[in-house]
This record gives C-alpha cells, sequence and structure tokens, in this order.
C-alpha cells in the first residue's frame, strides 16, 4: 500500500477553494441579512414616534398588526392627536436563531444599564422580507 | 386512680395497634388526619358500647336496691330514705326503669307485700330535684362509699365505678346532643331510643334474691365481654381502614405519653380466664368521657394520589402519577445539532423557581410555541437544546382550561434547566466540600432521529398513557472525575438547584412597553384574580408531587429572585400562598434569605455593595478556601473542556490524553490541599 503524500492534491485544494467560497458567501449573507434586520427594526421603532402607520405596517407581520389592532395599540399610537416624546440615542442588540431563519431583537435606551426580558422576533415573510412577528420573553 | 386509668389504657391501645397486621407504610402521613382518626376511635367506641354500658349501670343499681332490701326486716327502703329518694328520681328520669323491676321475678313476688308502696308514700314526690342521671349515680355511688352497712352483701363488681359515672354523664349529653350532621344525630338518637327501651333477657328467670345478685354479677361479666370484644373490632376496623393514611408509627406517636410504663395489658386479654378483664374495662371508663362527641366526626380520606392508581408497584415518579401532558418537543422542532444538555443529580436540587412565560404569550400559548423559541436562543454560544422549564402549567394551552388546569411536562427535570438566569448565595463551605463528591453527567446529547415520531398533539389518548416522549436515550461525555461546577464566588448556577415552573400567560403588571417615554407594544395581560382559583390547586399539587420526587427541595422562589426581572409578575402574589400550603419557605429575594439565615446557614456570608448591586461573599476567614476552590474549578473546566470536545467528535479520544492525566494530577493535589485548610476551618 502506498504512503498517502501529506501534500494536499489538486482535487484537494479545489474541494477547500469551495469550502472556503460557502464560507464567505455564508457570512456574507448572515451579515447581509443582519443589516436587513437592523433596518426593519429601526424602520419599526420609527414609524411609532412618526406616527407613520404605513410605514409601520411595512415593517410587521399581519398576524403581529392584527393583535396590535385588537388590543388598541394601532388606534392610540396612530391615530391620536398625543405627541409623541422625542427618540434619543439608543442600543440595538440582535440575536440569530439557533435553528431558524429568525431574530431576536431588542431595543436599550442608552441610559439603561440592560436590556429588558422582551425581545421582538423577526421572521421572513412571504416576500422573502423580514418583519416583527412577535415578542418572545427570554428567561436565564 | 384515673390517671392511672388513662396510661394503662393508652398502653393498651399501643399494644392493640402492635396487634393490628398493618401494610406497607404510606409515606403519605399527616399528624393531623391520624389525631383525627383516633378521636373517632374513641368516639365510635363510646356510641357503640354506650348502650351495654348502661344496661351494665342498670343491672348494678337494681342489684343495689335487691342488697339494701335483703338487710332490711320490713323489706321496704323506709330504713335507707336516701336510697328510696333516689329510687324515686330514677323513676322520674326513666320511666321504664320501674317497670323494668317488676317485669322480674324476685321482683314481681315483692308486689304483693307492697313493695313498693314507698314510692308514692316517702318521701314527698315533690321534694324530688331531678338533675340528670349523671348527678342521680353520682349521688348513689357516694352513697354506697359513706353507707357500706346498707349494701353489705353486695359484691364489689356490682358497685357503681367510675365508668357507671362516665355513662351516665354521656347519657345526660345524648339528650341534649344538637349535631349539625343530622346522620350523625339520627344515630346517636336512634342509639339512645335503644338504650330506653332495654329490657333484661326474658328467658331467664330469677328465682331468689341471693340467686339474682348472682346472675346480675354473671350477666354483667357478660356484658363487658361483649364490649371488650367491640373494643377490639372499633381499633381493629378503623386502623385497618386509614392504615394508607396513618402508619402504625404515626398512631404510637399519638397515644404514646411520656408517662408511659412497660407495661402490656393487651398481653392479658388472651389469658383464660381473663382475670384482669374488669380493670381493664374499667380503664375504658376515661374513654367514655374524654372527648367531646360534639366536635368529631369520622374523618374524609384525603385524596390521594395513590388512589388514581390501582398498581401497588407504582415505579413512576410522584409528578408522573399527576399524568402531566406530555410531548414530543423534537417532533415540532429539533434543536441544533450543537446543542446539549447537563444531568444533575436529585440532591442537588433544593429550589422551585416560579415563571410566567411573559410578553408575547397569552393562556392559550401552547408548550410547543415556547419550546420553538427556546430552541433558537444561545446563551454564551451554547444553544439550547430544548424549552427550558421543566413543568408549564396551562389553563387555556394544551388543551387545557381554566376549568381543567394541567401540568405539562418540559426539560426532564433530570436534566439542568434553562431558566433561572442567575446564582445562588455563595454555599455554606460544608455543602461545597460535599459537592466534590457528587456525581453529575456533563454535555449530554441525544440521537434526535431516534425519538418518536408520534403525532405531538395531544389528546386523551396520550395523556399518562405514553411514555415514549421522554428522553431517556441520552449519551453522556465521560469525566474522568466528578466536577462540581461551583462558581467562582462558591455559588451554584440557579439553574443546577432548582425546577422550574412556568405558568403560562403573561403576567406582568404593565400590559405596555414604552420607549423614551412612548408606547411600542401593547401585550395581552392575565389577570392573577381570575385565575387564582385554578392556578393554586394545580401548583400545589405539583410542588407536593416535586417535594416527594426531590427530598431536598425547602424554598419556592420567584424568578426575580435569582434575576433581575419582571418575572414572574403578578403569579409572585400567590407564592405565600402555595408555601404555606405545602410547607415549604418562600423567599422573594436573597436579601430576605441572607436576612433569615445569617447568624446561622449564612454566618460564613458578608453582605457588600458594589456600586448598585448588593453582593454577598465570603469573609476573609475562608479566602484561602476559596482561592483553593476557585483553582480545582480551572482544573475541572479544563477537563471538561477536553472532554467535550471528544464527546462532540471534534477531538479523538487519544488526543490530548496527557493533557486530562495532566490535570487530573494537579486536581488530586488541589483536593488534598482544601481537605487539609477545611480541617483547620473545622469544615
Amino acid at each position: 500500500m502506498a504512503l498517502q503524500s501529506k501534500r494536499p492534491s489538486r482535487q484537494g485544494a479545489q474541494d477547500m477553494k469551495l469550502i472556503l467560497m460557502l464560507a464567505l458567501f455564508t457570512t456574507l449573507s448572515i451579515a447581509s441579512q443582519e443589516d436587513d434586520v437592523t433596518k426593519v427594526s429601526k424602520n419599526f421603532i420609527q414609524s411609532i414616534f412618526d406616527k407613520d402607520l404605513k410605514n409601520y405596517k411595512k415593517n410587521v407581520s399581519a398576524a403581529y398588526l392584527k393583535a396590535q389592532v385588537a388590543n388598541g395599540f394601532v388606534k392610540d399610537t396612530f391615530q391620536s392627536n398625543i405627541k409623541n416624546k422625542k427618540m434619543g440615542a439608543y442600543d440595538i442588540e440582535i440575536k440569530k436563531g439557533a435553528v431558524d431563519e429568525i431574530y431576536f431583537v431588542n431595543f436599550k435606551e442608552k441610559t439603561q444599564e440592560s436590556f429588558g426580558d422582551n425581545w421582538f422576533i423577526l421572521k421572513l415573510d412571504k416576500e422573502n422580507n423580514f418583519v416583527v412577528d412577535g415578542v418572545h420573553h427570554f428567561e436565564d | 386512680m384515673k390517671s392511672t386509668f388513662r396510661h394503662s389504657l393508652v398502653l393498651l391501645l399501643v399494644c392493640m395497634i402492635n396487634i393490628q397486621a398493618f401494610a406497607q407504610t404510606s409515606n403519605l402521613t399527616n399528624r393531623v388526619l391520624c389525631q383525627k382518626v383516633l378521636d373517632w376511635v374513641y368516639k365510635d367506641l363510646t356510641v357503640k358500647n354506650l348502650d351495654k354500658s348502661i344496661e351494665r349501670t342498670k343491672k348494678k343499681l337494681l342489684a343495689s336496691v335487691l342488697s339494701t332490701l335483703q338487710n332490711f326486716k320490713n323489706g321496704s327502703l323506709d330504713e335507707n330514705p336516701e336510697l328510696a329518694k333516689m329510687w324515686l328520681s330514677m323513676k322520674e328520669l326513666d320511666p321504664e326503669f320501674e317497670s323494668y323491676l317488676k317485669k322480674n321475678k324476685p321482683y314481681r313476688s315483692f308486689i304483693n307485700y307492697g313493695f313498693f308502696d314507698w314510692l308514692t308514700n316517702s318521701p314527698n314526690p315533690d321534694d324530688v330535684e331531678i338533675e340528670g342521671y349523671f348527678n342521680l349515680v353520682k349521688q348513689w355511688k357516694d352513697l354506697q362509699e359513706n353507707k357500706p352497712e346498707y349494701f353489705s352483701d353486695l359484691p364489689e363488681n356490682l358497685k357503681l365505678d367510675s365508668w357507671d359515672l362516665a355513662t351516665s354523664k354521656l347519657v345526660d349529653e345524648i339528650g341534649s346532643l344538637d349535631y349539625e350532621n343530622q346522620d350523625i344525630l339520627q344515630d346517636i338518637k336512634d342509639t339512645s331510643r335503644s338504650l330506653k327501651s332495654l329490657s333484661p333477657n326474658s328467658t331467664k328467670r330469677i328465682s331468689n334474691k341471693s340467686d339474682s345478685i348472682e346472675t346480675a354479677s354473671k350477666k354483667l361479666d357478660q356484658i363487658q365481654k361483649q364490649i371488650m370484644d367491640s373494643v377490639l373490632s372499633i381499633y381493629s376496623e378503623n386502623f385497618e381502614d386509614y392504615k394508607d393514611y396513618c402508619s402504625k408509627a404515626d398512631f404510637k406517636s399519638l397515644i404514646i405519653t411520656e408517662n408511659a410504663q412497660n407495661f402490656c395489658p393487651a398481653n392479658l386479654i388472651d389469658v383464660t380466664p381473663r382475670p384482669t378483664i374488669k380493670q381493664e374495662l374499667s380503664e375504658i371508663a376515661d374513654i367514655l368521657n374524654a372527648k367531646d362527641l360534639k366536635t368529631i366526626y369520622r374523618p374524609v380520606k384525603p385524596i390521594l394520589i395513590e388512589q388514581d392508581d390501582p398498581v401497588d408497584e407504582d415505579d413512576r415518579s410522584f409528578v408522573d402519577r399527576l399524568c402531566p401532558i406530555k410531548i414530543d418537543y423534537f417532533k415540532t422542532k429539533k434543536p441544533t445539532s450543537k446543542a446539549t444538555y447537563n444531568m444533575r443529580g436529585a440532591d442537588i436540587v433544593d429550589t422551585i423557581v416560579v415563571h410566567h412565560t411573559g410578553e408575547g404569550t397569552n393562556l392559550k400559548t401552547n408548550a410547543e410555541a415556547i419550546h420553538k423559541m427556546h430552541v433558537n436562543r444561545t446563551t454564551e454560544n451554547s444553544p439550547w437544546y430544548m424549552v427550558g422549564y421543566n413543568y408549564l402549567i396551562g389553563m387555556g394551552s394544551n388543551g387545557s382550561s381554566l376549568e381543567k388546569p394541567a401540568i405539562i411536562q418540559g426539560r426532564n427535570p433530570a436534566f439542568r434547566g434553562a431558566h433561572a438566569g442567575g446564582d445562588t448565595l455563595p454555599l455554606p463551605p460544608e455543602e461545597i466540600n460535599s459537592l466534590y463528591s457528587t456525581f453529575q453527567s456533563y454535555n449530554c446529547k441525544e440521537d434526535l432521529s431516534q425519538t418518536v415520531s408520534n403525532q405531538s398533539k395531544i389528546t386523551s389518548k396520550n395523556i399518562c398513557e405514553d411514555s415514549s416522549f421522554e428522553n431517556n436515550d441520552f449519551k453522556c461525555a465521560m469525566t474522568t472525575t466528578n466536577i462540581a461546577d461551583i462558581n467562582n464566588d462558591g455559588s451554584l448556577s440557579g439553574n443546577m438547584t432548582s425546577i422550574g415552573i412556568a405558568v403560562v400567560g403573561n403576567f406582568d403588571t404593565q400590559h405596555t412597553r414604552t420607549f423614551f417615554g412612548t408606547e411600542i407594544y401593547r401585550a395581552e395581560k392575565v389577570n392573577i384574580s381570575k385565575v387564582k382559583y385554578a392556578l393554586v390547586p394545580k401548583l400545589v399539587a405539583l410542588v407536593e408531587a416535586l417535594k416527594k420526587d426531590y427530598p431536598e427541595i425547602k424554598k419556592i422562589v420567584p424568578h426575580n429572585y435569582f434575576k433581575n426581572t419582571a418575572c414572574p409578575g403578578t403569579v409572585q402574589e400567590i407564592l405565600a400562598e402555595v408555601a404555606k400550603i405545602t410547607g415549604l419557605e418562600v423567599y422573594l429575594s436573597k436579601a430576605e434569605e441572607f436576612k433569615k439565615y445569617r447568624n446561622t446557614k449564612y454566618k460564613h456570608l458578608e453582605k457588600v455593595k458594589i456600586g448598585n448591586t448588593t453582593k454577598y461573599r465570603y469573609k476573609p476567614a475562608y479566602s484561602q478556601f476559596i482561592s483553593l476552590m476557585k483553582k480545582i474549578k480551572t482544573h475541572e473546566a479544563i477537563i471538561l473542556e477536553i472532554n467535550t470536545e471528544i464527546f462532540m467528535g471534534s477531538l479523538s479520544s487519544n488526543h490530548r490524553s496527557s493533557e486530562i492525566k495532566k490535570a487530573n494530577q494537579a486536581l488530586q493535589w488541589l483536593y488534598n490541599q482544601k481537605d487539609q485548610v477545611a480541617k483547620e476551618l473545622k469544615i
């Protein structure tokens, strides 16, 4: 039995290239997704402060919107004459789901020590856009 | 004398219990219940034997009159006006008493001699004061003791005694009974009625006075034997009936007094003839007036978990006997292949942590939905394996309702949960020392392709019937040493020492979330007062079962005990009630617990403020011990890390074996050092 060469074969080098490209693509893809999620999250918050229902609807899922209409949030927020306070500097934290194509997003005013327990859930809608779909109460 | 009777009775009772064949002793003992059973036994004994007791007293009264008459020349009671007065009183009190006499020889023959004339002539009936049976019998008894010459030929066993006093007192009490329980009242009234219609055995004829006394004496023995048989039967029946609730030891502890002597009168019961039978029976007199009949009922047997399960050899956990809903979580969503879980020993679990599932959920949110979110989560680069709570309580989810709340199995509690998010108070050094010998398995994985593929939909069929959803087919990393996994400050992870129970729903006090003073989200919220009636009993049942499965559980805390969080919202309000019912301690914060035990269990700790945070740390005297502990922790972590890599398949077991060996040697040296320091500190 011939000794195996320690030097990678040409085929091996090709495989390695492919793997590296795939890894790069995945990394870029995730980075791109995170950018999208950040953008949607910021738009979502901004739409509330701007009382911009059209923009709000763009950034939330149908189910989420239905629930917020049902409990009166949409009416009280977007159809009232009460002026919102000014939004100051804030931090945003994003966690990718370990299994699904979802993200957990949280906001914190700069002056606050830590993020709260409740995170917005962002998932892809039918048109492959990330939208706010719910809230998840984080334990641990 | 009475006291001696009581003590003898107690001993008799002990012996009675000893001779009963008790089946296996249930561990569901209840001291209060057992005392009630005992009270009922006394009452049962009293009521069932009252008829015989009264007959016994009447026999004595008759014999007493007969004996007096024998001593008087003219065969009347004129020479004994006191007895005549009592006689008249008895007639007034019990009209049947006279006819009772008249029916029988030799009394029947006395009629011809005007024997009963005195009843109308002397004394004046208007002078008779009827104060009830008890006073009458007492006066009669006193007369026998003060004027023995009137009763010179009356045998001792036919003289009135304390038993007769107790019997007559009960007769008075029956007349004034006002029971709320109509069934019991009827029983007692029936008994009372049957007592008043008592008549002597007509088949037995009494030929003369002396014979009649002898016959009365024999009859008395017969009655007393019947009572003793009844005593045995009542004890046997009641103790056997309640054996699943009260063990022999329970009864013993309730009836043994500090004055008890090493004497067992019951040993004499089977001796023939029974030389002590009268003495034993007189002891029963103590029972007759020992308890207030009005307040004693036969205790209702509590509904026990065992009653739901006809199989005696039930090897299921106590929680499983509550039939929790079991879900094939992996059918809903598998975790990432990197997810692992840790096992733990049951003896390390001492706390129940209560949560609510919070914002984003409502009463109808199914456990699978929570599991889906949890498997998507990652803590410190470690993905979650499955739903983090060990149990959930549903009042609308997974087929449950407010009318039928349900316990839902979460993460098997044999595994460390993921819910507490904080650490315990630094443990007492003694506990840390013992932890080094506690076995725990780290980083277990399952072959999820092997898990059942049954439909996860919850139906009545798969509740409590299908246990295949339990993740038993696990594999754990082979650790070469026991890992205590103690934090550097001497604390343990809250997840390690606790079982997490989440109440499904959002119980936050606020239902709106604000950001820079503006509402950004409105949540559904559950009002605790509207679900409390369903929640408390279910939580209590679960906690009671957990206490049996995990005997070290001593306290129940809200999630915010471990972590600065609003969880469990208003569910926190019911914890004191649950703790009170289940006998657990409840602490709403570490500060509260520390305050209680600062001079005992936590005397090794001091409270320090770092910034806005309060910390609890070891006093300086323990610095060397803690320093060694930290080094041990570092070396354990090295071994754990290598083993994990091997387990996860990224290293072969041969690889870095020398490193493991080296770390193990270092650990052994540290263990020895730690033992030495512990000895010096008298830990």
